[in-house]
């Protein structure tokens, strides 16, 4: 592992001052050699470029500034700039060193952690081996979004620069749980009192809800929620930076047509939440350019798989348990159709639950049956139910993109094999408690996995529920299959790298054959920028400060 | 008098204990508060934990005895979505809201009042025909509908005023802040203040007229032409005066409403508002906020019926002369 951060500046890339730029040099590191060498009119050049303010434009705002707080996407972007983790990923969404330089397993259970040195917070601080095993500690608590990632871990520091994480079974996939967890200062937060990520029992504001004190590029200079956050640049950054914008304005605009004029009128520079029918319009317009990506957002829908009698289907049994219903359904499903007209294109059809680029995914099993409802009918009749039957959808109507819109369409074409499909949309407050309680006999869901590994959508999403153990904690359709469950988590303790990835493919491929949940499409994910902004979208919609260049 | 304003506080007391009441009733519906605290991937034993912690395991009834105790005590709690307390977070929000909807409502006053008065007074002519037809659009179209066209064409279009937010603000002693100070925040507050008021515009001046041709068939609007009296005399003195109660009426309960459902174009402009953070707060279950904001809107509904009955007074000197001979008000 190299002791480098992630960052690849394009090869080629010539600063404004002609010169080319060695990877591994920022252009603020540049600037400031050439004001060393006393070039005095290469600094007044390089220094233009340091006014630059970019202006992002973005559905929500960050809800918090505490980085543990709220495991939502607009939150971690943000937090991003200011904080950083151990471990972070590059544009091919594989691991990469942050303020950890490398990490090895010692033994089954143990990672060690080097620490990058030299690296100081915002305040000042240093970055040391304790702020890492307070940060993860912390996690731990019960209000913190993140407990999840980093439940059972024991964390012991070995010296100021390097950690042991033990986990309570091999884990080959900690260092990927720990991309999701930026270091805080231990001192900094204990002098504030923030020692749980909120505590909403006693009533009292976290003094990280409003503050924040990272490692990265960036400090926050004012905060208006819902209104505007501004950031500005570090002038002591460790790290490297594509570009040294100097500060950043975080525009959280809820109406989509006003996001869209803002960027239209110049008032913004870049905007990461687009909706999907303004993108032919922003395509069009002189100026304006689009950036999109296959999102880590898969759609599919799920059935109660394990009731005799499910509550919510009017029907001789459960026809959701046979596989040839489940088929049925897959065949009666014109993907085609919702990906061009619902979708608007911005949609990749697939057959599985994983997205591209995660651990464990196979392009073949993304083959979804062609549309085909005689063939579902027959399947149909086959199973024991020639005429059909009657089961209400539920589905979310504010959570993903188009939600209702996908399950209206998808009541219409089961329809047409005999499927007498009542719609019951509702807002994602009453969605997930209603899921959480399992009160559903077919469902919507879009998952993702935030590991860039499919092994937390099996564990979580099909394995048999136990709570304790975290597996199955989102098994909506209640599966519960012991084979299944072995192989998982055989897949799961295994240790070698390539063992690990070929078991999960099989499963995801056995998961796809058995059609356990029946898969519509991979969301895309859009950026809409002036010509003269670069940001490469990352498929989690991340988006990477580090790599956002301006002219 | 001072029965009069005792019985209002009594009503408004009733009135604020009704909407808690049936807040909370409602609140039922919304959705589990959780789901804004954990988001959409929890684990049983974590939700389990919080809801514990958060004392939602407990029933109904006591959930409630203990809210109505802890809002007498001016505690309103944690938002659920921003772990801030909920009276700063209401703080922080309402001047801009009344910021907005004051200007919306004093430019609906300026603009509707003597456009309805020209109405009433030239009727037939080719402006009052012009007025009346410009208010019906008024009515009729949507706010959003409204405030985009306006966005389209002074801001992408013309490039003169900003799509979104508040501009510039300046703190007044950390209590308020304003955006009534700086070129920006005027400027952003036109677009807005415009949307909010097409509506009011045009009912008032539709009201207005409608009075004034009243008030202008009775005998002593006659008789002070006879007189002789000036017709400015007559119009401003006799006949707008009584015109204006039912006017003011209407122009008080329209700047509750204003206030409370200025959620729409608070939405369009991100103008950073109350009702900007009710539409967010709705979608996250956030209870203790949604609480709070309708209680604090019952409070405005009742306080701005205590100031239009109050205005009457004013405007009405029978109302006077009935409670100096000890009639009930």
């Amino acid at each position: 592992m190299s002791g480098r951060p992630p960052m690849t500046l394009r090869t080629g890339k010539t600063l404004r001052t002609g010169k080319t730029l060695r990877t591994g040099v920022t252009r603020r590191a540049a600037r400031r050699a050439s004001l060393l060498m006393g070039a005095a009119a290469l600094t007044l050049l390089a220094g233009a470029a340091s006014a630059d303010t970019l202006r992002i434009g973005a559905q929500a705002d960050a809800g918090t500034m505490d980085p543990q707080a709220q495991n939502i996407q607009t939150t971690i972007t943000v937090l991003s700039w200011i904080y950083e983790p151990l471990v972070t990923r590059d544009e091919n969404m594989a691991k990469a060193p942050m303020l950890a330089t490398a990490w090895e397993q010692t033994d089954d259970t143990t990672w060690r952690f080097t620490l990058r040195e030299g690296v100081t917070f915002a305040d000042g601080a240093p970055f040391t081996a304790d702020d890492v095993k307070f940060t993860i500690e912390r996690s731990q608590a019960p209000s913190s979004q993140f407990s999840g990632y980093t439940a059972g871990l024991t964390v012991n520091v070995v010296d100021d620069l390097t950690v042991d994480v033990v986990t309570p079974k091999p884990d080959p996939l900690l260092p990927d749980r720990l991309a999701n967890i930026p270091i805080m200062d231990k001192e900094w937060t204990e002098a504030n009192g923030a020692l749980t990520p909120q505590d909403l029992k006693s009533g009292e504001e976290s003094y990280t809800a409003l503050h924040a004190n990272g490692t990265g590029p960036y400090v926050l200079e004012s905060r208006a929620p819902d209104s505007k956050s501004v950031f500005t640049l570090r002038d002591d950054y460790w790290g490297e930076m594509a570009d040294d914008i100097e500060t950043i304005e975080f525009n959280p605009i809820a109406s989509d047509p006003t996001r869209i004029a803002a960027l239209l009128s110049g008032e913004l520079d870049l905007v990461i939440d687009v909706p999907s029918q303004a993108v032919a319009r922003l395509e069009a317009s002189p100026g304006i350019k689009i950036e999109q990506v296959d999102e880590f957002r898969t759609i599919f829908f799920g059935f109660d798989l394990a009731n005799d009698d499910p509550q919510y289907v009017e029907a001789e049994g459960n026809p959701f348990k046979k596989k040839e219903v489940r088929e049925a359904i897959s065949y009666a499903v014109d993907r085609d159709a919702i990906v061009k007209t619902v979708m608007r294109g911005l949609a990749s059809k697939t057959n599985q639950i994983l997205a591209p680029k995660n651990n464990g995914y196979l392009a073949a099993n993304d083959e979804a049956p062609a549309y085909d409802p005689e063939k579902a009918k027959e399947l149909l009749a086959e199973a024991g139910y020639p005429d059909g039957f009657a089961f209400t959808l539920d589905c979310p109507n504010n959570r993903y993109i188009n939600d209702e819109q996908v399950c209206r369409t998808l009541v219409t074409m089961l329809s047409r094999i005999g499927l007498d499909v009542t719609l019951n949309a509702m807002p994602r407050a009453q969605y997930f408690p209603k899921l959480w309680e399992r009160d559903t006999s077919a469902f919507m869901m879009g998952f993702n996995s935030p590991f860039a590994d499919g092994m937390y959508a099996l564990e979580t999403m099909l394995m048999s529920r136990n709570d304790d153990a975290g597996e199955g904690i989102y098994n909506y359709n209640q599966y519960a299959n012991p084979e299944l469950d072995a192989k998982i988590r055989s897949a799961r303790d295994e240790l070698d790298a390539a063992k690990r990835t070929a078991l999960m493919e099989e499963i995801f491929s056995e998961i796809t054959d058995e059609v356990l949940y029946v898969p519509l499409y991979n969301q895309v994910l859009v950026y809409a920028m002036k010509d003269t902004v670069t940001a490469p979208v990352r498929p989690d919609n991340w988006l990477e400060i580090r790599w956002v260049t301006m002219d | 008098m001072i029965v009069f304003l005792l019985q209002r506080v009594g009503q408004a007391l009733v009135v604020v204990f009704t909407v808690m009441v049936l807040a909370f009733l409602m609140f039922r519906f919304l959705g589990d508060p959780l789901l804004a605290i954990l988001g959409a991937n929890s684990t049983g034993i974590q939700r389990d934990v919080l809801r514990a912690e958060l004392g939602l395991d407990r029933s109904l009834v006591i959930q409630f005895a203990d809210y109505v105790w802890r809002t007498v005590q001016g505690d309103f709690g944690l938002s659920y979505r921003l772990g801030t307390p909920v009276a700063r977070v209401l703080a922080e929000r309402a001047p801009a809201t009344i910021e907005l909807a004051a200007t919306g409502m004093i430019l609906a006053l300026a603009v509707g009042i003597p456009a309805g008065i020209y109405a009433a007074l030239h009727r037939g002519r080719f402006g009052s025909h012009l007025a009346l037809a410009v208010s019906l659009v008024g009515i009729s179209m949507p706010s959003f509908f409204m405030g985009l066209i306006l966005i389209w064409i002074f801001s992408v279009k013309l490039g003169w005023l900003s799509s979104f937010g508040r501009g510039t603000v300046t703190d007044l002693g950390g209590v308020w802040t304003t955006g009534l100070l700086t070129a920006s925040g005027l400027k952003a507050l036109i677009m807005p203040a415009i949307t909010l008021s097409v509506f009011q515009i045009a009912m008032i001046m539709r009201l207005v007229r409608a009075e004034m041709l009243e008030v202008m068939r009775m005998d002593y609007i006659r008789f002070a032409q006879a007189r002789g009296l000036s017709s400015r005399s007559v119009y401003v003195n006799h006949a707008l005066r009584n015109t204006l109660v039912p006017v003011i009426t209407v122009a008080g309960l329209q700047l509750g409403s204003v206030i409370a459902f200025a959620v729409i174009t608070e939405q369009v402009f991100q103008w950073p508002g109350l009702g900007l953070l009710f539409l967010q707060s709705v979608a996250a279950a956030d209870v203790p906020l949604l609480a709070a904001y309708l209680i604090l809107i019952s409070v405005f509904f009742v306080l701005i019926n205590l100031a239009v009955d109050l205005a009457y007074y004013a405007i009405d000197p029978r109302l006077r002369a009935d409670v100096a001979a000890g009639g009930r008000a």
